[in-house]
């Protein structure tokens, strides 16, 4: 499963904020073949990340994904690796 | 002013010098430039054949050519009924203004000073021909500063601007050359000696002069003097006519200028700033310069203004309006005949008249007609109006564009221009002043452009796409209709319509159960038989809004440098998106 490229045509996009360079993301995600799906924000100190701790799980842990409807709407998070599987069924659930 | 010493004299000695360091020459006719001599097609032709220089727009180079083209046909002309000789040494207006006897500290000895003068000459070549279009266009629009520069060689028109108005100069002094001047003393039939061996006459011009106005120096020893004036000649020998009398130099540079004040309001004018002082009352006084400051910046000389009685000077006259809100520091400093400057005047500031700019105007209208959209708006009541800019955003545009501009008395016109059928679009306007400062935008005023009359959806709108079942999470429905007075009837095929599903904005309810699906929404507008429709889907989910996602901005793989993509640019996209933190390992 490739969540970015199963859902991507019906308006599903991926974001990352990394504390890793540019050059240093889209090498990773082109390698798992997710680059022409994403945008890639440089989260140099993690101060985005910090943000949305504040603001929603109140753990660093990283790494921390939200599901967001088409509104602007956080419907979903979740901290640890996620489950393509289930996050699928979410995902479907906002198309 | 001028002041006449009356001594004997005894002997003249010594040398002769031209000016920008250059050796004189023979005499000799600078013939690479024009002659009164050529026909008026040989001339025409060879202006013709002139390139517009480097760094001039070909449409100003083109119009100064027409422009030179059409006062040559006319002078020409003339000059040839008139039997003009072929080449005439600068006439009346061409007479030195600042020449000058300064003493110069040996024993009778006084070093008699000028600059040339030679209308129409204005690439400094010595003679007035076609060539000099050049240096015109090179240095059009420039404002003059200072009378010695090469600016003020174009500028012969005198209004302190290399425009059009200087084409005059150089056709009315076709032909003319300057080989040098000779000097002459009252009483002395001869022309004062030649002592370099370079040429036949006191002075001779130098070769090459270089850009600015060319100063020339002769040194005279006199017991007695008399009245002393130089003779502009042309390379024929042919002199032109006899300057005024030198002026004596104090030998002392004038005083500071007096009671120098400056001021700005209406009543000196938008933009400008008026200066003025006590006239200097030194007899070999040549000028007034101006430095002015503007805010916090350095002086810079701004002007040079003639004596006279009451002088003074407004500032934004000449070289642009100045600037609104900038405070500007002058003074002014008197200036000789022998180049020698006073002390600066006092300072003094003011900062110039601005009205407020205009106000936005109070409305907006658009409506739908069968040729176009009719867009008028209110009138905006002020003295320095200058017209209307409308924009419009089409179907699909995300910004607003300028649509066109008017005139300060049109409040209105019929957009007709590549409108689609049964698309609405948005129209805003903002009034312009003289001084191209703007008002605020109107709001905005929607029509769709409906030739026919048919009646059509024009767009359907929601405030929000997803809904959790169940919960207090409302959808704000609107459509836009060709024809406002139509019934507007919505269904859903779950859900319902608080307050009611009539009419062109409604609010949607989720349904209480039944788990996530998609609700179609029908919107049907209907007057008499004719009806309309368009429908759309909302995603009803079991997932509860935990809150907005947050704005930030920072470097993306997109946008890597500023500006930076914001998060809510992906917002706005209305995607589902999986947002991940995260770390390579």
């Amino acid at each position: 499963m490739n969540l970015y490229g199963d859902y991507s045509a019906q308006g599903f996009s991926l974001i990352t904020a990394w504390p890793v360079t540019l050059e240093q993301m889209q090498t990773w995600l082109n390698s798992k073949g997710y680059a022409e799906y994403t945008e890639n924000y440089y989260d140099a100190d993690s101060e985005i990340l910090g943000i949305y701790v504040d603001e929603f799980t109140g753990d660093e842990t990283i790494p921390t994904s939200y599901l967001i409807d088409r509104d602007g709407n956080v419907r979903h998070w979740e901290i640890g690796e996620i489950n393509e599987a289930e996050w699928a069924g979410l995902i479907e659930e906002l198309l | 002013m001028r002041k006449t010493l009356v001594l004997a004299l005894v002997l003249i000695l010594a040398a002769c010098g031209g000016g920008g360091g250059s050796q004189p020459s023979g005499v000799g006719l600078q013939s690479d430039n024009g002659s009164a001599s050529q026909s008026l097609d040989e001339a025409l032709a060879e202006l013709d054949a002139i390139p517009s220089p480097d760094g001039v727009d070909a449409a100003l180079f083109q119009e100064l050519k027409d422009a030179l083209a059409s006062q040559l046909a006319s002078q020409l002309s003339i000059s040839a009924d008139a039997a003009k000789s072929a080449n005439e040494p600068p006439g009346d207006a061409s007479k030195p203004y600042d020449l000058t006897l300064s003493e110069t500290g040996g024993e009778d000895e006084y070093a008699l000073t000028w600059h040339e003068v030679n209308i129409g000459d204005y690439d400094n070549s010595g003679s007035v021909g076609i060539s000099d279009i050049t240096p015109l266009a090179m240095h059009y629009g420039e404002y003059v500063t200072d009378r010695n520069s090469q600016a003020a060689l174009v500028d012969t028109s005198g209004n302190f601007i290399a425009d059009i108005a200087d084409i005059t100069g150089i056709a009315m002094n076709y032909g003319n050359d300057l080989a040098g001047y000779n000097i002459y003393v009252d009483g002395i039939p001869d022309p004062m000696p030649n002592r370099d061996g370079l040429g036949d006459l006191s002075v001779m011009r130098p070769v090459t002069p270089g850009p600015e106005r060319v100063s020339y120096s002769y040194s005279l020893t006199l017991g007695v003097m008399l009245d002393v004036t130089v003779v502009a000649v042309d390379a024929e020998g042919a002199e032109g006519v006899a300057s005024d009398p030198a002026i004596v130099s104090s030998g002392a540079a004038p005083l500071a200028p007096a009671d120098f004040v400056v001021s700005a309001g209406e009543g000196t004018g938008v933009g400008k700033i008026e200066l003025s002082w006590t006239a200097n009352a030194e007899a070999d006084l040549l000028e007034y310069r101006i430095y002015r400051r503007a805010g916090a910046g350095e002086f810079d000389l701004a002007a040079y203004v003639l004596p006279a009685a009451e002088p003074s000077y407004v500032d934004g006259n000449g070289a642009g309006l100045l600037e609104p809100g900038v405070l500007y520091t002058y003074y002014v400093v008197a200036v000789n005949t022998a180049g020698m400057a006073s002390d600066p005047s006092a300072e003094d500031a003011d900062t110039p008249f601005y009205p407020p700019p205009p106000s936005a105007p109070e409305w907006i209208e658009a409506e739908g007609v069968s040729d176009g959209i009719d867009v008028s708006w209110g009138a905006v009541a002020s003295d320095y109006l200058a017209g209307y800019e409308v924009w419009r955003r089409g179907p699909g545009e995300g910004d607003f564009s300028l649509l066109l501009t008017t005139s300060d008395d049109q409040t209105g016109f019929k957009d007709s221009g590549g409108l689609v059928q049964g698309e609405s679009y948005d129209y805003k306007a903002r009034a312009l002043d003289s001084y191209e400062r703007y008002s605020d935008f109107t709001g905005v005023a929607s029509a769709a452009y409906n030739p026919s009359g048919e009646l059509a959806i024009v767009s359907v709108t929601t405030d929000r796409m997803t809904l959790q079942e169940g919960s207090s999470e409302r959808a704000h429905l609107t459509v836009e209709v060709t024809d406002p007075g139509a019934d507007v009837t919505w269904e859903a095929t779950d859900g319902s319509f608080e307050g009611g599903n009539t009419g062109s904005e409604v609010t949607f309810a989720p349904p209480g159960s039944g788990g996530a699906k998609h609700v179609t929404v029908t919107v049907t507008a209907e007057r008499g038989s004719d009806t309309a429709d368009d429908s759309f889907e909302l995603i009803i989910t079991t997932l509860e809004a935990l809150g907005p996602a947050i704005d930030f901005s920072a470097p993306s793989f997109r946008a890597p440098a500023e500006p930076y993509r914001t998060f809510s640019y992906y917002l706005h996209e209305r995607k589902v998106m999986l947002f991940n933190f995260g770390s390579i390992g």
